[in-house]
């Protein structure tokens, strides 16, 4: 994993210098994110070695909690420090998210070179990929909402996470089921609407 | 109400009820975690002056988280594991805490504003929906999938009843 890592963090870090500002950030979270699979994958395999779940309840139940914690930390961080604008948090969300995407299909990939097809390469890519995007996006949107609302912020920040890790672990169970098709369908019936919905924001703010 | 649509999933695809934690469990938290928040934090101050003269309701609130409490007793005799004990637990401290607000703020006196009046059905709903998750909690500890599957399907409409009654409250308060 760590050699894809290089493999893949390498060629952005170079392309960085090369970039203006805004793009430099979209593309700079999403090493960050890719940053993040790593470090999570290792999390993950302690907790793997010291539940003794089965694979399924694992990754239903402990793979998304660690995972949409740790995607969290960087959209939170910024907020707080730099900016809580939500189209700026939401092209870093979905960096760090996509990021993450990025490194998770290639490990697998690699580990399962003999079963992959068309239709696996399909899965992750129109499957995993915005499902992570999703996740970090939740928690970077309602974060542009909630910091401004001193009172809700715990429990605000709390039910964003709650509502990424079900969300995810939602996905996990479907796709690993006899309604693998479903679990196909969710994040692209969830990440479709938002692409709308982000649109029709823009042509709004360039009209008026 | 994700956390109960996980649920749905998860019974779907394993085919039973589930045996231990799951990110379930984490919706009914912070769902109540949340109206204990809005209760205590936001509305209480607003409708309880701590005057001598309300004590009485102060005192009989008690009997919700009270109850609730009482209503755990059956989860202690289950054949569900300590660890599934102890986490039933801490998911139902919240509904317990918001418990005491919700029928606090039912009985309280309106003191001449209408807030209270408005938001009474939100509260009721509230209480509904404690003592639910509750015997849904406990269901699943006992295995029971019939009674589980029916208070998930009665869940539905008090979950419903509750946006309503609360998108209401909250237009009445802004007036």
């Amino acid at each position: 994993m760590y050699i894809l890592f290089i493999c893949i963090v390498a060629p952005l870090i170079l392309m960085l210098f090369l970039l203006k500002k805004k793009a430099q950030l979209t593309v700079g979270f999403m090493i960050i994110g890719i940053f993040l699979c790593l470090f999570v994958s290792e999390i993950n395999a302690i907790l793997r070695a010291a539940i003794p779940w089965s694979a399924y309840s694992i990754t239903t139940t402990v793979t998304p909690i660690t995972e949409e914690i740790v995607k969290a930390i960087p959209v939170v961080f910024f907020a707080f420090v730099f900016t809580d604008k939500r189209e700026t948090l939401l092209s870093i969300s979905m960096a760090v998210g996509i990021g993450f995407a990025i490194l998770e299909n290639a490990y697998i990939l690699t580990e399962n070179l003999e079963s992959v097809d068309f239709f696996w390469a399909l899965t992750r890519g129109f499957g995993s990929g915005p499902v992570h995007g999703i996740c970090t996006v939740a928690v970077g949107l309602g974060i542009s909402f909630i910091r401004k609302r001193k009172k809700l912020f715990y429990t605000g920040t709390f039910a964003l996470l709650t509502a990424a890790i079900i969300y995810h672990a939602t996905y996990n169970a479907l796709i690993q089921s006899a309604f693998r098709y479903a679990g196909f369908l969710l994040p692209l019936s969830t990440y479709i609407p938002l692409v709308i919905w982000y649109f029709r924001r823009l042509r709004q703010k360039e009209r008026g | 109400m994700l956390g109960k649509l996980f649920g749905l999933v998860s019974f779907l695809t394993v085919g039973g009820l589930p045996e231990h934690f799951h990110v379930g469990y984490l919706g009914t938290f912070g769902c109540f975690m949340f109206l204990f928040s809005a209760n205590f934090g936001q509305m209480d101050g607003f409708i309880d002056d701590g005057s001598k003269a309300t004590r009485k309701y102060r005192f009989w609130s008690l009997s919700a988280p009270g109850i609730l409490a009482l209503g755990m007793i059956p989860l202690f005799f289950s054949p569900a594991s300590t660890a599934m004990r102890i986490v039933t637990v801490i998911v139902l401290i919240p509904a317990l805490l918001s418990s005491y607000f919700n029928l606090k703020h039912l009985i309280f006196p309106d003191m001449g504003f209408g807030f209270v009046k408005a938001i009474r059905p939100c509260n009721l709903c509230a209480l509904a929906l404690a003592a639910l998750c509750q015997t849904e909690l406990i269901s699943s500890a006992w295995q029971v999938e019939f009674l589980h599957i029916t208070i998930a399907i009665l869940l539905s409409p008090v979950c419903v009843l509750l946006i309503f009654a609360a998108e209401r409250g909250t237009r009445l308060w802004r007036t």
